[in-house]
Order: structure tokens, then sequence, then C-alpha cells
């Protein structure tokens, strides 16, 4: 048609219908109509008037037939027809003018029948051609609407396919009838790594898993696609089949690099007006970060569950109306219930106890009064105001009904809006601690009996062994002073190996006794200048052997916690023994500090810890003695060589362990000797 | 110097003897009043069983106490003494065995004068003794002793 548009043809029609019109519009109007109507009228006057015959008569009818018909059509052209023939007689008549039989003879009123017929053609024709110039109008008006319809669907289309190219989801549509893919979007591109033209036009079996093939996922698992994956794929279509439509079906598609990318899709079938199926669309969702995600969660629900399960503590946790939802096994230990048991009842329902005796699993008797359970229920009303109990002890009730001594922590949980949804509590089994703190304090009972026993030994010792000692060495002088004359020079010198024997005894009795007191006296730890102690004891040694050839250091600023009492009288030892064990040298070195470096024979807990050393250049001793250095009345060397009772550095070694610490010593004969300490 | 009175509170035979001996060998002259025990001791003191009737006005110079007797202690004797008026302000020199810290300090709780811990060593003891009898016989001086 619209090639038409330039022909002659069209062109002429155009304009005759435009003529028609304009005037169809211009008759239309009722001022124009009347006016032609008057006009018609004046002029069948005129004629009429000017006219001698029924010829002019019939001529003047015309007029208003034909713009009756053109004006309001046939039906009016008709009246106007019938009314002019007998008007014009009538007036004809009346005027007198050329009235004739003539005129109302056949071939007269045929004559004004054929104008009236001529006038209702015209109407007839006018009314058609008005009709058709509807028809016409109302088509293109149709044809306009139809063109504009077609417009707005496809913009919506574009539309449409502009939302489904931008979907974050991917989207194909499917053919029915060719199974083919119709259109897909950016986002399954992407998805599936494909190109859209390899897409379109394809089958979806080129993205589907192939069953019985083991594929990489794109979480990183080895995933074997199955003949159950197979069954729960058919299950979902022959479901589609009978819904017409899928939600939230899971399945794998596999990308361009032959991974399985888990998906989630929404299937929908497409039906045409009828109603008849033509398509699917589906829409995919790549899940590989909700599955990421939902493994984390999974791994830190296990690991959490690890953490529940593996604690030694009884892990309870219950729900907002504080029945139990979850117990761990060491709270199925502890309480003696199995799990099914505990389940759903309350805490309080499981564990209630009332005011009486109890046994508890410490082996204690003990007496519940009505005040403590009072105060049990004082302080879970405080943790229900409060969200939290922290280290509470209190007790349990075991199946068996004894009591179980524990200590509590428990924490409401709260949503996100701060309601609470339940209650986890931890509570830690105090049986063995109470257990043990018994132990300890029977043991300690029983130490501080030892002590009080070694104490009162010590003390008759100090008191009753001594006393003998002094007859002894009394009464042998006494002989020897009052009897001298009578006796021989030998019975004398065996009074006086009395008499020395008895003073040995008497200062070996003295060394065990500051031995023992060394064990049995109170430590008061304060901070101990080392330094001063030891400058202090070798400068009463120089003062008590004047002529003596010394070099003595003492390192300064040590210091240690400790017994001030204790360390003097440790260092004390040491010092004297090496004073003691140098008297022979041409020169006495002695030497008070930190140890250098790190003594590769120090004990491992030692290695942390400041080493201290008291070094000599005296005679030393042989390491092969090593091991009896420190026990009580061992001595090295013969008592004429070096006095002494072999009790120094016993005492050394209960001081340095009363402090935590450890002492050990080197030497070779002839090399001097160093002794190492820590403290604590 | 013989009216000055030294009592001797010991209940081992031989310590007496050794100190008596002691004594002999320092030349002290003075009256040694003996107990046995602490019983004795305070019998003599405030003049009652044995000793009923005496004249409470003689009061030892000092007295040399033991610590461990039978039936009753030195520290024992040494509250007795210091708690009555009569006897309060006596000397009192604890001769014993024993140097354990809590006799000492005990001893000077209740008030000792002095504290002399006997060696075993005879002549070491009488020099001690020697010592003793010159410092609370010789050099010390005393109050006067309310009379009862």
């Amino acid at each position: 048609m619209n090639n038409d548009k330039n022909s002659p043809d069209y062109i002429m029609k155009d304009r005759a219908t435009r003529l028609l019109n304009s005037c169809a519009t211009l008759l239309r109007r009722p001022g124009n109509r009347r006016l032609f109507f008057a006009l018609s009228l004046l002029m069948y006057a005129v004629f009429i008037g000017s006219g001698r015959n029924f010829g002019h008569a019939a001529a003047a009818a015309l007029f208003p037939v034909v713009t009756a018909a053109v004006c309001w059509g046939w039906k009016a052209g008709l009246l106007a027809g019938l009314g002019a023939f007998p008007v014009n007689a009538l007036v004809l008549h009346t005027i007198g003018y050329d009235w004739r039989p003539g005129m109302f003879s056949p071939i007269g009123i045929m004559g004004h029948l054929l104008f009236v017929l001529q006038g209702l053609f015209i109407g007839l024709v006018r009314d058609l051609y008005c009709q058709g110039q509807r028809a016409e109008i109302l088509l293109q008006e149709q044809i306009r609407q139809r063109s504009e319809d077609l417009d707005r669907v496809h913009a919506v289309e574009r539309r449409l396919e502009a939302v489904l190219e931008q979907s974050a989801d991917g989207v194909f549509i499917t053919e029915r009838d060719t199974e083919k893919i119709l259109m897909v979007n950016r986002a399954f591109i992407e998805l599936t790594g494909m190109r859209r033209e390899d897409l379109v036009g394809s089958k979806p079996y080129c993205f589907m898993p192939v069953i019985g093939t083991t594929y990489r996922s794109t979480l990183g698992d080895e995933i074997e696609i199955d003949m159950q994956y197979y069954e729960k794929s058919y299950r979902v279509q022959q479901q589609l089949l009978s819904d017409g439509m899928i939600r939230g079906w899971e399945y794998f598609v596999i990308n361009s690099r032959g991974e399985l990318v888990p998906v989630e899709a929404n299937v929908t079938h497409l039906c045409d007006a009828s109603g008849k199926r033509t398509g699917a669309i589906s829409m995919v969702r790549d899940v590989t970060e909700r599955k990421r995600a939902e493994q984390e969660i999974g791994r830190a629900n296990e690991f959490l569950n690890n953490i529940i399960e593996n604690s030694v503590d009884c892990i309870i946790i219950s729900d907002s109306t504080g029945h139990i939802t979850r117990v761990n096994r060491a709270g199925l230990a502890l309480l003696g219930y199995a799990l099914d048991d505990m389940l759903g009842k309350t805490p309080m329902e499981l564990s209630f106890f009332e005011a009486g005796w109890y046994e508890t699993t410490a082996g204690d008797r003990i007496w519940i009064s009505s005040d403590d359970i009072e105060a049990i229920f004082k302080r879970m009303s405080e943790f229900l105001r409060e969200g939290s109990i922290s280290n509470y002890a209190s007790f349990l009730r075991h199946k068996d009904g004894r009591l179980i001594e524990v200590e509590h922590n428990i924490s409401m949980l709260y949503d996100q809006q701060g309601n609470p949804v339940g209650s986890v509590s931890m509570t830690r089994d105090r049986t063995l601690r109470r257990r043990m703190e018994r132990e300890l304090c029977r043991q300690s009972e029983l130490l501080s009996q030892t002590n009080r026993e070694l104490e009162s030994f010590a003390y008759s010792v100090s008191h009753d062994l001594r006393a003998p000692l002094r007859s002894i060495s009394g009464f042998s002088a006494a002989i020897e002073e009052d009897f001298a004359s009578a006796m021989p020079g030998e019975a004398k010198q065996y009074l006086q190996r009395i008499q020395k024997a008895s003073e040995r005894m008497g200062l070996l009795i003295d060394d065990l006794l500051k031995l023992s007191r060394v064990s049995r006296q109170e430590m008061q730890s304060g901070q101990v200048d080392l330094s001063a102690l030891a400058a202090e004891i070798l400068a009463q040694l120089r003062e008590n052997a004047p002529g003596r050839n010394i070099a003595c250091t003492v390192e300064p600023g040590i210091t240690a916690q400790g017994d001030e009492n204790l360390l003097r009288i440790m260092l004390q030892n040491l010092i004297e023994n090496a004073w003691k064990y140098t008297s022979r040298q041409a020169k006495t070195e002695v030497f008070f500090g930190r140890a250098d470096e790190a003594d590769p024979r120090a004990p491992a807990h030692a290695r942390s810890r400041p080493i201290f050393c008291v070094r000599d250049n005296g005679v030393g001793f042989d390491m092969a003695y090593a091991d009896k250095l420190f026990g009580a009345f061992q001595r090295m060397h013969a008592e004429q060589d070096f006095p002494g009772t072999g009790i120094g550095l016993a005492t050394v070694q209960r001081i340095v362990h009363r402090h935590g610490g450890r002492v050990w010593a080197e030497s070779s004969p002839g090399n001097g000797a160093r002794f190492y300490f820590t403290l604590g | 110097m013989s009216e000055h009175i030294i009592m001797l509170v010991e209940d081992n035979q031989d310590d007496i003897d050794l100190t008596m001996r002691a004594f002999a060998r320092n030349n002290i002259m003075n009256e040694i009043v003996i107990a046995r025990d602490g019983i004795e001791a305070l019998d003599y003191l405030f003049a009652t069983g044995a000793h009923l009737g005496r004249d409470l006005r003689v009061m030892p110079e000092v007295i040399l106490l033991d610590l461990k007797m039978p039936r009753m202690g030195g520290i024992e004797v040494l509250r007795y003494i210091r708690s009555d008026a009569r006897t309060k302000l006596l000397p009192v020199v604890v001769l014993t065995s024993s140097d354990e810290e809590r006799d000492i300090v005990e001893s000077y709780e209740c008030g000792v004068n002095s504290y002399i811990r006997k060696p075993v060593d005879f002549n070491q003891f009488v020099d001690a003794v020697r010592q003793l009898s010159l410092y609370w016989i010789v050099l010390n001086k005393c109050p006067r002793i309310p009379a009862p």
C-alpha cells in the first residue's frame, strides 16, 4: 500500500476523497445545510417562476431533492422528491401558469420519478460513500491502533529482553518442539563460560554433566554424577511436566573449564494464548558461593561441635523456655543420664534437690540447708536478670542421687533483637579437685605432723643429747685435773681423746640441728642482695685471716627473691667452703657472680633462670664423687686435711631446694671447684 | 660477797656437779642454793613446801635456770617469778643445753635477763661460768627487793 502512494490513481482518489470530505464537512454543519437548502428552494422558486413548462418545474424539483439527498441522505431525498411533486403541481396550478394536463402524463410522472430516483440514488451513493468513508477511517484507525499496540508489544519485549539480559541469574529459554535453546542471557554465558552462539540453537545437554563421570566442582571437591543424581533430575522433570513449574531445583552445570557449577533453578513452562506448551524458561543461579558459605558454616559448626563434644566441662544448651536442647558427652557422663533422658527437660527438673543430707561424688557427706537452696534460687534469679553467671560454685544432682560439686558459668543467648533465645551453661566438675584438696589437706596435715615430730625431735636432741656429752667432757677433764699425778701418760692421752671426741660430737649435733633448722624454719621471702651478702661474708673471713693472699671478686648488683636469712647461711657455707679449700693455695681466689654462660650440665629447668656461681681455685674434688657431694655428713677430704662435719653442702642444697632451685658442681682435683645454683 | 646467794635450778646431777666444779675452779665461794626442778625452785623462792617459813628477805642475787626439767620447766618458773611482786625484779639467767630459737625467744618474752648456752667442752664451760658470775655477782647492780 505504501508503494502506491505516489501512483496517479492514488493521488486522484485521494484528492476526490478529500474534496468529498470537505464537501461533507461543509454540509455537515447545520447552518451551511440550512443555507444550502434555502439556496435550493430559492433556485426552485426561480426555476418554477421562470419555467413555463413542466420540464422547468421538474428541473426545479431536482434541486431540493438532490440537496436533501446530499445533505440528509436518501430518505430525506425521497421525502423531498415526493414532496416536491405535489408542491410543484400545486404552485404551478395556483399561479396558473402553463397548466397543462400533460403535467400528469405518464412521461411527466416518469420524469419526476426519475428525478426522485436520481435524488435517491445520489443520496444512496452519498450514504454508501459516507459509510465507506467511515469504514475506511475505522480501518485506518484500527491499523494505527494495531501498529501502536505492536510497537508497545515490541517495546515491552525489548524491555523484557533487557531485563533478562541484565538479570544476575542466568536465564535460558528452550523451545518445546526442537528442544533447542532460543535465548540465553549474559549471566548464563558467564556462568557457563560458553559463547552465546554456541549456546543458542544447541540443546541444553551441551552444559549438562554426564552420568557416571567424576568432575571437579567449583568448590574444589570431586563429585561423581551417579544414578541417584539422574533419578533426582528425572523426578524433577516429571514434576515440571505435571505442575508447569519448578522452584529451587538444585543441579549441576558444566562450565567451559569442565567444572561442575552447582546451581539452583526455577523453571517455568511457556504457553501460547491457547494454553499450549511452547517451551520453558529457566532462571539459573550459581550457588557456588552459597555452597561454600554453607560448607564454611558446616565446618564452623563441626569445629564448634568438636569443641562442645570434646570439652571436659559439661555443656548444656537450653532454649528460651529453659528446656535442654543439647548436652555434650561430658555432661552425660557427669550427670549419669542418657541423652534422651535429658533432652526436653529443664536442668531444674533433672537436678533438683531439697534440703537434707547428701553423699557427694567426692565421697563426702554434706548437709544442704534450706538456706542453701534459697541461695541457689536467688542466684539463679540473679542470672535471669543479669544474663550471665560466672564461676558460681554450686551442686548438681547425679542420676544416682549423689550431689556433684560444680562450678557454673552460664550465659544467656540472644538473637539480633536482643531477645533471649536460650542459654548455654558450662559446668566444671569439682569432684576431683575436692578429692585432691582433701588429699592435699591430708598430706599437709601429715607433713605438719611430721614437722612437729621433727621439731620435737630436734628440740630434745638440742636439750638432751648434749648433756651427756658435757658430762663425758667435764668428768674426763675432772679426772685429768684431779688425778693427773696418779695417771700414766697414756691414760691422760686417752682422756684427752675422750674430750676431743665429745667435742666433735657436740659439733656434729650442732650442725645436725642447723641442717634441720634450715628445713624447719619458716621462709620469709623478699628481695635479697646476694652480692652484698657475699661481700659481707668474704670481708668477715678476710678479717679473720689477715695473713692470706686473697683475690676475691664479687659481681655487684646480683639480687634474688628469697629468704635472706637462709640465703645468707647458704652463701656462707659455699664461700666458707671455697675459703677452706683454698687455704693451701699461694693465692686465694674466690669469685661470686652469675655464671658466664649456660652450663651444659645445668638441669633442663634451670636453663631459663639466672645461674649463680661460687668459684674457687682450691684443691677441687673428683667428679666421680659428685653425687655424694650434697649428702649429709659426706666428706671428700680427710678431717686432718680440711676440718668439717660434712653438713655444709647438704645445708646449701636444702636451702636451694626450699627456694625451688637446683644446685650442682663441677671440678677436678687440683683445679678448683665451681658451685652453681639457681633460685626458683 | 658470801651474802650473795646464787640459785641453781638444774635437774641433772652431772650438770650440778660440773657447775659446782666450775664455781670452785673460779673461786666463787657464794652460797649456792640448788633446786632440782621448777617446783623446788618456787618452794624456795616463795617459802612454801620444803622451804616453808624461810626468811623471804633473803633472795638469790642471780638465778641460773635450766629449761628442760621434770615437773615444771624453766619457762614456767620464769613466768611465776616475773608475775610475783616479791620476785619479779630478780635477775634470771637461763643456762641450758639448747640454742633453739624458740627457747631463746620464749625466754626473753618471759623477761629473762640473759640466755647462755652451756658449751659441751668443759673448759669452755668453766670459762662461761666464770664470766657469768663475774658479771652478775660482781659487776651487776640489782634494785633492792621490796620486803614482803
